[in-house]
């Protein structure tokens, strides 16, 4: 046997250069695309034209307003189908014939793409800045939100892809159904309304994406616990499921 | 190297509950240095079997060893060549960068890398698809990629799955080549195939599969070619003698005066031929219709 490199990093930089082409490309070109529509809406502000309630784009209230909405989608896009895409096309063989652990390059991909998401805020804090010709409307807390929240949320992609390509479309699924359950609780507790307690128990179980909102005030004590043990332990389950249940599914699987 | 202890797998339907044992009670060991085949007709349980070898799959059965580790165990530290079948590879990757990418994978060193690739390239006829993406090669020209990509590594466990599939008769030639370059003592090489030719010339042992179970194993330059009875077309002179009187079940060929088809073993042949030329018989032609091994997957799938 010749000599042998066994670096355990040595396929991250193929890796991240994935990462950069897909889903870099497409932060990127959503970057621009919000720095252009600040643009014409702070010209339209300046140029008087604006009407009584057109907006007057800010830096942060952008990164607010774009988190809030596709925050869910963008970790999809990271992370979405990683292991089942593999299994699903055969790629695995080659791969994983290689001597590399299944758990340990996708562990490598997970943290990659978490990397790939927290510099997404980058890309259109870059892109708003020329626009609006300011700030870029980053802050600790934003950061802080998106991480765990990629934490979360990509955790419970990761873990679902190991069993089906579509796994992300269950993912979307309980984001949403978390969201529209925490918004009916909050509207019971304004109403003094007791909840029905399915939908009580339902919001306990589902992973507790409604405690992050971007540009919200920062989480502390129990829900920051909540979110990180919850995230924590589906990356451990995923990788613990990687690390122990055989990639094969059949003969020719 | 390889020790397969009454290795079993069976699939549950997870709704019907019904089973399917796709490998029962497999045992074999295999050892360095060797070529070894495995033969069996479609869903004999070969995929199966390599699925186990490299740890894709748990055995539901018996346990399977690879240098006395679990074969994940095996693979994750030593790393295996392997060729699937029906080869996968991720569509818009360049063919430089696949062999690139699988080649850092398999741990060859930065300061080699290129080099080996290039060696790759050339090896396999390549290099004028440099600038193809794997999508837009040809199945064969695919095949060929997934070659390079098992042998780039240089590793001493090498599993071939129907390894000339979609290859045209020049390139099979040339893998058979390839395969025999392959050949060093400290490295096991096991080529599973439908093609029984490609077996007999390559292999050192094979095992015929048949549902799942092991059936035969059939080892080249053992005696087995002398004592395995094959079928043979013999043709005589006129006046043909009658070959049936001597070896019994000859069966005459129609339409051409003095060919017969007989199944006998070598030497069974032999003598009975020794006695028709010693009667007189001029013998124009003596030909095996199947090899050693046909005949004995013949017996082991009927």
């Amino acid at each position: 046997m010749n000599a042998r490199t066994r670096a355990p990093l040595r396929y991250a930089p193929w890796l991240a250069r994935d990462l950069l082409v897909w889903p870099g490309v497409v932060y990127a070109a959503v970057a621009v695309l919000v720095g252009f529509i600040d643009w014409r809406l702070a010209l339209r502000a300046a140029s008087g034209h604006a009407g009584r309630f057109s907006l007057v784009p800010t830096a942060a209230a952008t990164q607010a307003g774009v988190w809030n909405t596709c925050l869910t989608i963008a970790i999809l896009f990271a992370i979405g189908g990683v292991v089942g895409i593999d299994v699903h096309r055969g790629y695995y063989r080659s791969l994983f014939s290689k001597p590399m652990a299944p758990w340990w390059y996708y562990l490598q991909r997970y943290l990659l793409a978490g990397l790939m998401v927290l510099l997404a805020p980058v890309l259109l804090g870059a892109s708003v800045a020329v626009a609006l010709h300011g700030g870029t409307g980053l802050s600790g807390s934003l950061f802080a939100t998106i991480a765990m929240a990629y934490l979360l949320t990509g955790s419970l992609t990761l873990l679902c892809s190991i069993f089906r390509p579509e796994g992300w479309l269950l993912v979307f699924i309980a984001a949403f159904l978390q969201n529209m359950i925490a918004g009916m609780l909050k509207a019971d507790r304004y109403m003094n309304i007791d909840p029905p307690a399915i939908m009580t128990w339902v919001h306990r179980v589902l992973p507790p994406f409604d405690l992050l909102v971007p540009g919200g005030p920062s989480l502390q004590g129990g829900d920051l616990a909540h979110v990180l043990i919850y995230g924590a332990s589906l990356l451990i389950l995923a990788l613990l499921l990687l690390r122990f249940r055989p990639l094969g599914t059949g003969g020719r699987s | 190297m390889i020790q397969f202890q009454s290795a079993s797998k069976s699939y549950v339907s997870l709704f019907t509950r019904r089973r399917v044992d796709a490998l029962s009670d497999f045992s074999m060991e295999m050892h360095r240095g060797e070529v070894v085949g495995i033969a069996g007709p479609n869903g004999a349980g070969k995929s199966t079997l390599i699925s186990l070898l490299l740890g894709f799959l748990d055995p539901s059965g018996g346990r399977v060893l690879v240098d006395g580790r679990t074969p994940r165990a095996y693979v994750e530290h030593d790393g295996a060549g392997y060729l699937t079948e029906l080869i996968a590879l991720p569509p818009a990757w360049r063919v430089p960068a696949t062999l690139q990418r699988l080649a850092v994978l398999a741990g060859v060193p930065a300061t080699e890398r290129t080099a080996r690739v290039n060696a790759q390239l050339a090896q396999l006829g390549l290099e004028e698809h440099i600038r193809k993406t794997n999508k837009q090669l040809s199945k064969g020209n695919l095949q060929r990629v997934g070659l390079g990509q098992a042998l780039i590594g240089d590793f001493d466990l090498v599993v071939l799955d129907e390894p000339t599939h979609g290859l045209d008769p020049l390139w099979t030639q040339r893998f058979r080549d390839i395969v025999a370059e392959l050949r060093r003592p400290e490295r096991l090489i096991l080529i599973a195939s439908h093609n029984l030719d490609e077996l007999e010339r390559l292999a050192d042992r094979v095992a015929i599969l048949n549902k799942g179970r092991l059936q035969n194993i059939v080892t080249r330059g053992a005696g087995l070619e002398a004592a395995t009875p094959v079928l043979w077309r013999v043709v005589f002179d006129a006046p043909a003698p009658d070959v049936a009187a001597v070896l019994p079940g000859a069966t005459p060929i129609e339409g051409r005066a003095g060919a017969w088809t007989v199944r006998a073993t070598r030497s069974g042949l032999s003598a009975a031929l020794a006695r028709l030329l010693g009667d007189g018989a001029v013998l124009v032609e003596c030909t095996p219709q199947e090899s050693t091994l046909e005949s004995a997957f013949r017996a082991a799938v009927r």
